[in-house]
């Protein structure tokens, strides 16, 4: 995604909490929010948790044995995304997505279509975890068709919380880190 | 998409049955569409109910797909299949594949060190409960991964190589506990059955098969403290009956293996079976096939169990085709002999007493140099390779191993230390290159073709009597599979894989996969398309019906 930076107007602003907060623009012209590293560390990681359980996020992420396999598994999720891409993803989640995060659809030879998360894609075949996180595997002569979700499965959350709860769930996940 | 359309996934998700329950083990059979466990079920009979494959069909099948690891050993695994998707492993690397198609869904890697490599980087295989996998690794660890993601769930280590220990066993399901236990190659490290909990890899109960202490009875059976270092490895899976509640465990020889002049006794419970409370680890009781072993006739065969007449009714039995050439009818609730009969030629042994404890022959102990010939040979009758036990003809197969050793190994024993070979055993004579490249595997001795070559054979269990046999010319490592529409099939070291017709022996079809097969082939059916799996050298391949077929 390419972007650029605008000035924020909450910068300055009556919330500290949102001083930390810039506001950027992505290429599709999409507001979105995203945070500094003081962003988690500001956030209420307990907070988020919660709020991270309440609005249906197990639905389709793993931590731990907990919740579904079918998105990306955010065990150790604060290892490898930082408080800005965290929140970026929140807000804006089809900004930007890894390969191996694409959602996908294949439309049998009847016209069914089967959602899914992409596992491997070769010249003859395709495989995907799908919503009842079973692996599937479709030979490419056998279905009519196949094609990468621009609009994934995960909605935006944007103006579901607030600034300051969307701060808190990445200051949990922030949390979230590896045992090594 | 809404996340509240996917909400009713969620809600399926969360009451979504766990893939590999202990009742879809304990029913395996009535689920022939998938491979539960090592040896297709708690009987370890591998025989599959599935006949899609039939006697007049199998010479149509064809090449399905191939997998090729990244490792280069002799592929011994056998895999798992559930609901269509197949799990291996080999050396560092578990995968699931489609049983179609043979496409990955995941690769697990877990860097095996190449230096707690004493052998041949191998595993028998997996072990499956919900939604984990059970992976014991050679460097000693117990990993759960998840069979839906491919991530680890918890690594734990059981064992340390560094003590001359290894995991290469498929772990057995029995309810929530994950059974193994570790093997040393002739490092004389004390091994064990034991239990470890399927959600958090806690260790629930332990069996050693050999000493750990002079108070255990079984020290009383080695002379001094010959215990100390009495090895009796674990590496080929047991079996579970659940009407008693009972798992049964072959172990291996006894350490120093080549010479026991200071072992005097039976060296329990090396070369033996033991029966095991499934809750406790309690031995319930043991047979032990060759006491005092200076042979390294390992009792790591896969404990077959069954029903079979018996004199005139239905006897809960256990069958076993043994590596010192005997195949054995043991009732399996007692533990009482009830038959023993050679299905290799054999010279060491001239008869059983009333409890089925052999008579050694005499002038058959190992010597260090001229020793006598005796059959079978140090590879013995047969090994770890699975048998079957068909219901359907009422006959145990296994592959057989016809051929003499002339135990002329024997040396000092050596200072014992932590990971260091403790064999008793002089310098190997090495054959010559031209010799050793001849083998895809072991060298073993014959002097005619009549006095070594392998075969599959047929044994009556209700007399030990051989029914039929398919020689082989060449050895077999391979394990077999029989169907309900009689047909076994089963390879070699020639890398021949074949269909035979399991009431006759008769060849039906064959194809080489030029390598060593030395797995165990599993039959499995995706969408009612049954598919039949092996391994040949360090691959695996699956075969099927042609589509119009």
């Amino acid at each position: 995604m390419s972007s650029r930076k605008i000035s924020s107007p909450a910068q300055g602003g009556l919330d500290p909490l949102c001083a930390a907060i810039n506001m950027w623009v992505s290429a599709a012209g999409i507001l979105i929010l995203a945070a500094s590293p003081l962003l988690a560390q500001s956030g209420d990681a307990a907070k988020g948790k919660e709020l991270y359980e309440s609005n249906g996020c197990p639905t389709c992420h793993r931590i731990g044995q907990s919740g579904s396999r079918l998105g990306p598994d955010l065990s150790t999720i604060g290892d490898r995304r930082t408080a800005e891409r965290l929140t970026q993803s929140i807000v804006d989640p089809d900004a930007e997505v890894l390969p191996e995060n694409r959602f996908v659809v294949v439309t049998l030879k009847d016209g069914t279509e089967v959602r899914g998360r992409i596992l491997n894609h070769d010249a003859t075949s395709v495989q995907l975890i799908d919503p009842k996180q079973d692996l599937r595997s479709f030979e490419t002569s056998k279905i009519r068709g196949y094609k990468i979700l621009t609009k994934g499965l995960m909605p935006s959350y944007e103006k579901k919380l607030s600034p300051a709860q969307v701060t808190d769930i990445v200051a949990y996940l922030s949390s979230l880190k590896g045992s090594d | 998409m809404d996340v509240s359309k996917l909400l009713p996934f969620a809600l399926i998700a969360a009451i979504l049955p766990a893939q590999v329950t202990y009742d879809s083990i304990l029913h395996a059979s009535r689920d022939p569409q998938n491979w539960l466990t090592y040896g297709g079920g708690y009987s370890s009979q591998r025989y599959s109910l599935l006949t899609g494959l039939t006697p007049d069909n199998v010479q149509n099948l064809e090449l399905k797909w191939v997998f090729h690891p990244k490792y280069l050993e002799k592929m011994e695994a056998t895999p798992i299949v559930v609901n269509g998707v197949l799990y291996t492993v080999q050396n560092s690397e578990v995968v699931a594949l489609d049983a179609v198609t043979g496409r990955t869904f995941w690769t697990f890697h877990y860097a095996v060190p190449r230096e707690s490599n004493q052998y041949l980087m191998v595993v028998k295989g997996l072990a499956m409960s919900g939604d984990r996998l059970f992976w014991a690794t050679y460097d000693g660890h117990l990993i759960a991964i998840d069979a839906k993601t491919g991530h680890a769930i918890w690594n734990k280590i059981i064992v340390d190589w560094h003590e001359g220990y290894q995991l290469n066993v498929a772990p057995l399901i029995v309810k929530d506990m994950v059974i193994l236990g570790p093997a040393t190659n002739e490092e004389g490290a004390n091994c064990w059955v034991g239990a470890f909990d399927v959600k958090t890899g806690k260790e629930l109960w332990r069996f050693y098969t050999a000493p750990m202490s002079a108070d255990d009875p079984a020290a009383k059976t080695w002379a001094g403290e010959s215990w100390k270092h009495g090895g009796s490895p674990v590496w080929v899976t047991g079996s579970y009956d659940p009407e008693t509640n009972t798992t049964f465990w072959g172990t291996g020889n006894p350490n120093a293996g080549w010479n026991g002049d200071n072992r005097a006794g039976d060296d329990l419970y090396s070369d033996s079976v033991v029966a095991l409370d499934a809750d406790t680890g309690k031995l319930k009781w043991h047979y032990q096939f060759t006491p005092h072993d200076e042979f390294d006739w390992d009792s790591v065969q896969v404990p077959v169990l069954a029903t079979i007449p018996w004199h005139g009714a239905p006897r809960k039995v256990m069958l076993w085709a043994n590596r010192n050439g005997f195949f054995y009818v043991l009732d399996r609730t007692t533990g009482k002999f009830l038959l023993g009969k050679a299905f290799v030629k054999q010279t060491w042994n001239v008869g059983f007493d009333e409890a089925g404890r052999p008579m050694k022959a005499p002038g058959i102990d190992p010597k260090p140099v001229s020793g006598p010939v005796v059959f079978p040979g140090g590879q013995g009758g047969t090994n770890w390779y699975s048998p079957s036990f068909s219901p359907r003809t009422g006959l145990f197969y296994v592959s057989t191993w016809d051929n003499y050793g002339s135990p002329e190994g024997k040396g000092p024993i050596q200072e014992w230390k932590p990971g260091g070979k403790y064999t008793g055993m002089a310098s190997r004579r090495s054959a010559s290159p031209t010799a050793r490249a001849r083998f895809r595997g072991v060298e073993v001795a014959y002097r005619t073709e009549d006095e070594g070559y392998g075969a599959l054979r047929a044994i009556d269990p209700q007399t030990g009597e051989r029914k039929w046999e398919f020689k082989m010319i060449d050895y077999t490592e391979s394990g077999v599979l029989t169907t309900a529409s009689n047909l076994l099939f089963t390879g070699n070291r020639a890398g021949n894989f074949f269909a035979l017709n399991a009431a006759t022996g008769a060849l039906l079809w064959h194809t080489n996969l030029g390598g060593t097969v030395a797995s165990g082939p599993v039959t499995y059916a995706v969408d009612g398309r049954q598919y039949v799996v092996v391994c040949g050298g360090s691959a695996m391949y699956a075969f099927g019906l042609p589509d119009s077929k």
